[in-house]
C-alpha cells in the first residue's frame, strides 16, 4: 500500500527546506564569488563537506549535535520546551545542513560565471553593492539559482541516511518517502515500495529535465 | 574642472599620470595597447585604488592619498563607457537608458539623437554592436554625470560604425555638461573628439 502520509511529509519538508536554504546560501555564495577574505578556501571546503562524508556519518554527527545533552539540543529545549531530535524541526535542520552543497555549488558557479564587467558597470551607474546584488547579479544568475532550488528539492525528496538517523521513522511526524520504501521492502511489500519509488522516479525525472532545460537557456 | 594626478605601482608596471580638463572640455589620451590608458580611467573611476595622488572634480575631492579620501565608485557620479558594451542584458534598451537618467525627457531626447528609438523595447542582445554602443553612450550621457569616461568606446566596431559612433558623439557634445576623457589608440578619433590630446607610453603621460 502506498504511504501517502510519508509522501506528503516529504514534499512538505522539501518545500520548507528549499526556500530557507536558498535564501541562507545566497549571501554566502556572493561573498565567496565576489570577495576575497581570510579563510575563503576553508569556508568553501566546509560548505562542500556534506558531499564528502557518508550520509550516515553526517546523520550521526547531527544526531549528536541535536541530542538533549548537546548545546543546540538544550538551547532548543529551553526555548520551546520540546526536544529537537526525532521531530519535524530536527529533520528540517538536518536537511538544511546536508543540502548545503547542493544549494551552494550551482549558485556560486553561476555567480562566478557572471561577466564581472556588469558589476563594474553597475557601480559606475551609481548602484550600491546591495542594489547591484538584487538588480544585476540575481537576475543574471537565475539559471544557477533555479538549478540550486531543483537540486535541493529533489535531494530532500530522496534523502535517506540523514533522515533515518535524525528523524527516526515516526509515522506522520518524521517518516519520509525514502524511509517508507525501505520499510516496505523490509516487510516484503514490493508493490507499495514500487509505487512510491515510481512517484519519486517521475518527480526526479521532472526536476532533471527542468535543470537541463534551464541550464541550456 | 577635472584635475587628476595619480600614481599606481604594481609589481611589473606602474602608472604615473597627470591630466587636467576644463569643466565642459574633452581630452583624449592616446597610446599603444598596454600603455596604461585603461588603468588610468579605472583609477579615476574608483574601480582601482591609486597608490598615491589626488583626483578632484568641481573642487570636490574624489581621492586624496594625503587626506585619505576615497569616495567609492558608485558615489562618484562618473559615467564610464567600456570597450565592450555593458548594458544590462535582462533589461530592454529603453530601461537601460532611462532607469539611471537624471531627467527622463533628456533621456528620451538622447534616444532620439542617437537614432535608437526603434530599439526601445529590444534587449541589447537583439541590437547590433554599433547600436549597442550608441545606447551605452546615451545611457552614460543621460545620467548627467560629473565626468564622462570613454574607454575606446568604438574599438570593437567595424570602421564604418566606428566613424558613425564618433560622429554621433561629436554631435552630442552640446548635451554633455561635464569633462570628457576619451582613451583611444586612434589618432584621428582622438583629435576629432578631444580639445586636447595627451600621449601615454609605459604608464606615463609624455606630453602636453
Amino acid at each position: 500500500m502506498t504511504d501517502i502520509t510519508s509522501l506528503f511529509l516529504t514534499i512538505k519538508i522539501a518545500l520548507f527546506v528549499t526556500p530557507f536554504l536558498i535564501i541562507l546560501i545566497m549571501p554566502l555564495s556572493y561573498l565567496i564569488s565576489f570577495k576575497n577574505f581570510y579563510g575563503k578556501t576553508f569556508t568553501q571546503a566546509f560548505l562542500n563537506l556534506p558531499l564528502f562524508i557518508p550520509p550516515t556519518v553526517l546523520g550521526f554527527l547531527l544526531l549528536l549535535a541535536m541530542s538533549p545533552e548537546s548545546f543546540l539540543g538544550q538551547f532548543y529545549e529551553n526555548i520551546t520546551g520540546k526536544r529537537l531530535v526525532f521531530t519535524f524541526q530536527g529533520l528540517f535542520l538536518a536537511l538544511m545542513v546536508s543540502n548545503i552543497p547542493y544549494a551552494f555549488q550551482p549558485m556560486s558557479a553561476s555567480f562566478e560565471k557572471l561577466d564581472k564587467r556588469l558589476v563594474e558597470a553597475s557601480k559606475m551607474l551609481g548602484f550600491s553593492e546591495l542594489k547591484t546584488f538584487f538588480m544585476v547579479i540575481i537576475p543574471n544568475s537565475i539559471g544557477g539559482i533555479a538549478a540550486s532550488c531543483a537540486l535541493v528539492f529533489s535531494h530532500c525528496l530522496g534523502e535517506f541516511g540523514v533522515v533515518l538517523m535524525v528523524g527516526g521513522a515516526i509515522p506522520g511526524k518524521t517518516k519520509t518517502a525514502s524511509v517508507s520504501i525501505f520499510e516496505s521492502v523490509e516487510m516484503l511489500d514490493y508493490s507499495g515500495a514500487f509505487k512510491m519509488s515510481a512517484i519519486l522516479l517521475v518527480t526526479g525525472l521532472f526536476f532533471s529535465w527542468l535543470i537541463t532545460g534551464v541550464l541550456r537557456k | 574642472m577635472l584635475k587628476v594626478y595619480v600614481e599606481k605601482i604594481r609589481k611589473n608596471f606602474s602608472v604615473n599620470a597627470e591630466i587636467n580638463c576644463d569643466a565642459k572640455g574633452a581630452v583624449s589620451i592616446i597610446g599603444d595597447s598596454g600603455a596604461g590608458k585603461t588603468t588610468l580611467l579605472r583609477l579615476i573611476a574608483g574601480l582601482e585604488k591609486p597608490s598615491t595622488g589626488k583626483i578632484e572634480i568641481k573642487d570636490k575631492t574624489l581621492f586624496s592619498s594625503k587626506t585619505k579620501v576615497n569616495i567609492p565608485p558608485h558615489k562618484r557620479k562618473i559615467s564610464y563607457v567600456f570597450q565592450e558594451y555593458t548594458l544590462f542584458p535582462h533589461w530592454n534598451i529603453e530601461k537601460n537608458i532611462l532607469y539611471t537618467a537624471k531627467d527622463k525627457d533628456f533621456g528620451n531626447e538622447l534616444i532620439e539623437h542617437f537614432k535608437i528609438s526603434h530599439l526601445r523595447k529590444r534587449k541589447p542582445s537583439k541590437a547590433s554592436g554599433g547600436e549597442r554602443q550608441r545606447a551605452a553612450l546615451a545611457q552614460a550621457i543621460a545620467r548627467q554625470p560629473d565626468i564622462l569616461l570613454l574607454d575606446e568606446p568604438f574599438s570593437s566596431l567595424d570602421p564604418k560604425n566606428r566613424k558613425k559612433g564618433c560622429e554621433f558623439l561629436i554631435s552630442a557634445r552640446d548635451k554633455i555638461n561635464c569633462p570628457v576623457v576619451l582613451v583611444t589608440h586612434d589618432h584621428e578619433e582622438a583629435s576629432e573628439i578631444g580639445d586636447f590630446v595627451y600621449v601615454m607610453e609605459n604608464g606615463r603621460i609624455l606630453k602636453p
